[in-house]
């Protein structure tokens, strides 16, 4: 059964651009989807949509098979939905721990260590760690955060190819494992790759690949 | 994690910032604190003030055409008697004192009297006729007549007339000496009718009439005689006996306007006959400094909290834009605009927390310093008008404890240098004085809270105007300027 479902939306910027036109599909737990584009296909912004960061002029976008707006964008963030961004989006004055801990329904240093993190490392300064380091704090909090839904935005476009696939791995195990819809945008067709569903955005609709 | 976790975390992890806040807020409450406690101090002061001071107004007899009771008959010796057939009763006095805020009053009638005493001769020659006439002072209690409350004299033997008596005198030992008499002796006195009182009280004269001073023998401290009002009725035989003259008290002299007004609109009270004089103006040059002081502290408290709703809200705003990426970040993991709203109050809270309560310090000392010196620069000001106003300190006579502000300084320029006999004159008494000199400002706990609630209101608003221009973007669009 679809945890998501996208019923016709559409998307236009204030300068009459249209970039989502009549999009329709749905996400179902368990599988980890890629979304593929060119640059300025709106493939950030869909995922935006998505994760209630915006919302569309047109269609409606159902979690559970209600409009995300009737429970509020607030609380869906909350509790659907879990962001991975590729400029990781960690709160600088904090530790991973800490980092993890905003949002987390679980306890943070084993989600950590779980991926890869040491004790050490958990607790110092996320602006000490690497790139690696930091997204790998990143998917922890959004797996600690113990959402369904995990939306990642280029989630390795800032890392080493051996790093990328580490954290294409790891997305792909939390679809698998822990039954999480793991939805990524990219332009990597390599983490594409390791997705069980392709779908290809181009000219404002969804397609498979 | 909660809201004052995470503000905790960024107050202890951005210590720069942090600091900087906090000598940001230690200066604005030391400012708010110094201006708060010296304005309480001044009010209080002004309270102290007025109880030092009190007020006074008179009501006298009015002696002229426009008094339908006045009387005025001509012996056709060239000698004139001003007499009223309505003088200031004790209804009149008693309806005045149920004024609300009235303390006291010394009511008083002198009317000549011819003794066979032998008394004090002043040292201003006068007709022979008045060589034997003497003051029968009817007063309606002797120990709250000016005479004793400005300690003149003291009673040393016997009692106060406390107006329950008749026939009662209260003389000077000086006088009863020179005349062998004691308590329970009669004397008469003679006016338009005589009267037999009976000596129920001694006093002994503690201020002796300047050597200096041109003085009449009637007006000779021991010659005074002091009486009951029924005394002065069987002098006066057939008509009213009353007093000519009553100085009425005030506990308050801020209420002075309000009793006056409500004196004035007795309506038990015929006003044809009696005059209200009311001089509040001691009080009012004594508190003038502190009333300005006031109103000074009132304008820069205002303006210090205005200040600093200015520059904080500055600040924060400056602050705030630092902050985008993490206001971004916290809307995409769903945290509502509230907590974090209420996270970057809670931030400057903490922060003012410590500064405030360390401006208890800074406050006391600064407020000692800058709002002391702020007061004695304007009493300083303020005594030197005095003190450029007053031509003599009577050392030696009745006033060696008071200073004697002369209205009219032109009026001595004017006398022989051994003549004293003063003009107008109004009494400021030493303790008024020593209670302005004495005042020290301190911050208490009033203060501290009324701090708190300004600096709770300044922070909040600031806060509120800082995040305001980000909080108004969604989340997308925070996050788009992220990146």
């Amino acid at each position: 059964m679809a945890v998501l479902e996208i019923k016709g939306i559409c998307y236009a910027y204030e300068k009459g651009r249209t970039v989502l036109q009549n999009v329709n599909t749905e996400f179902e737990a368990g599988k980890m989807y890629a979304i593929l584009g060119p640059s300025g296909s709106g493939k950030t912004t869909l995922l935006s949509l998505i994760g209630g960061l915006d919302t569309p002029q047109k269609g409606e976008i159902l979690f559970d098979g209600e409009n995300i707006t009737q429970c509020g964008l607030v609380a869906h963030r909350r509790n659907h939905v879990s962001l991975i961004f590729q400029s990781y989006n960690l709160i600088d004055y904090m530790t991973p721990i800490e980092n993890v801990a905003l949002t987390a329904k679980k306890d943070a240093l084993p989600m950590l260590l779980r991926l890869g993190l040491t004790a050490g490392e958990a607790k110092r300064n996320v602006m000490k760690l690497s790139g690696g380091q930091r997204q790998r704090v990143a998917i922890a909090r959004a797996l600690a955060s113990d959402t369904p839904v995990i939306l990642a935005d280029e989630p390795t476009g800032n890392l080493d190819e051996d790093t990328a696939g580490e954290i294409a791995g790891i997305l792909k195990e939390s679809a698998h494992e822990l039954d999480k819809c793991v939805i990524v945008v990219t332009h990597s067709n390599k983490l594409a790759e390791k997705a069980d569903v392709v779908l290809y955005l181009k000219r404002g609709s969804l397609h498979m690949a | 994690m909660g809201t004052i976790r995470r503000a905790y975390l960024y107050v202890t992890r951005k210590k720069g910032k942090s600091i900087l806040l906090f000598f940001i807020l230690l200066i604005m409450a030391t400012f708010v604190l110094v201006g708060l406690s010296t304005q309480k101090v001044s009010q209080e002061e002004q309270k102290n003030l007025r109880e030092a001071l009190g007020g006074e107004f008179h009501i006298t007899v009015e002696f002229s055409e426009s008094n339908p009771y006045f009387r005025k008959t001509n012996d056709g010796e060239g000698n004139v008697e001003l007499w009223t057939e309505l003088p200031i009763t004790q209804d009149v006095i008693d309806a005045v004192m149920s004024i609300d805020g009235m303390k006291s009053y010394d009511a008083e009638t002198k009317t000549f009297v011819s003794t066979t005493l032998d008394v004090f001769p002043g040292n201003v020659p006068m007709k022979a006729e008045f060589n034997n006439l003497l003051y029968a002072r009817t007063v309606a209690d002797t120990e709250n007549s000016s005479f004793f409350q400005s300690g003149i004299a003291k009673l040393i033997e016997g009692n106060h007339i406390t107006g329950n008596e008749s026939n009662a005198a209260v003389i000077s030992k000086d006088l009863a000496d020179a005349n062998n008499l004691g308590l329970g002796s009669f004397i008469t006195l003679r006016a338009d009718r005589a009267a037999d009182v009976k000596i129920i009280g001694i006093y002994e004269i503690l201020k002796p009439d300047s050597p200096l001073a041109n003085i009449v023998t009637y007006e000779k401290a021991e010659n005074q005689i002091f009486t009951d009002i029924n005394t002065l009725q069987n002098l006066l035989g057939n008509k009213q006996a009353g007093f000519d003259s009553v100085a009425f008290t005030v506990y308050d002299p801020a209420q002075f306007d309000r009793i006056i007004s409500e004196v004035n609109g007795l309506s038990s009270v015929d006003w044809r006959a009696f005059t209200v004089t009311a001089n509040n103006q001691t009080y009012l040059d004594a508190a003038a400094p502190l009333q300005k002081l006031q109103a000074l502290m009132s304008s820069v408290i205002w303006v210090i909290v205005l200040v600093s709703t200015a520059v904080l809200s500055l600040i924060l705003a400056l602050w705030g834009r630092s902050r985008i990426h993490e206001t971004g970040v916290f809307l995409s993991l769903g945290i509502g605009k509230a907590g974090i709203i209420g996270q970057y109050l809670a931030e400057v809270l903490m922060i003012a927390v410590i500064a405030f309560g360390c401006s208890y310090f800074t406050g006391s000392a600064v407020a000692g310093r800058i709002a002391d010196g702020l007061l004695q620069q304007d009493i300083s000001d303020n005594e030197g008008q005095i003190k450029n106003d007053v031509v003599f300190d009577v050392k030696e006579g009745y006033g060696d404890d008071i200073v004697v502000n002369i209205k009219d300084d032109s009026a001595l320029s004017d006398m022989p240098a051994d003549q004293g006999t003063a003009p107008e004159v109004e009494v400021l008494t030493d303790r008024a004085e020593a209670d302005t000199e004495q005042i020290s400002v301190t911050v208490d706990f009033y203060n501290m809270l009324k701090l708190c609630l300004i600096g709770i209101i300044v922070i909040s608003f600031s806060v509120g105007v800082s995040s305001l221009s980000v909080m108004r973007l969604n989340p997308r669009e925070i996050l788009s300027k992220m990146s």
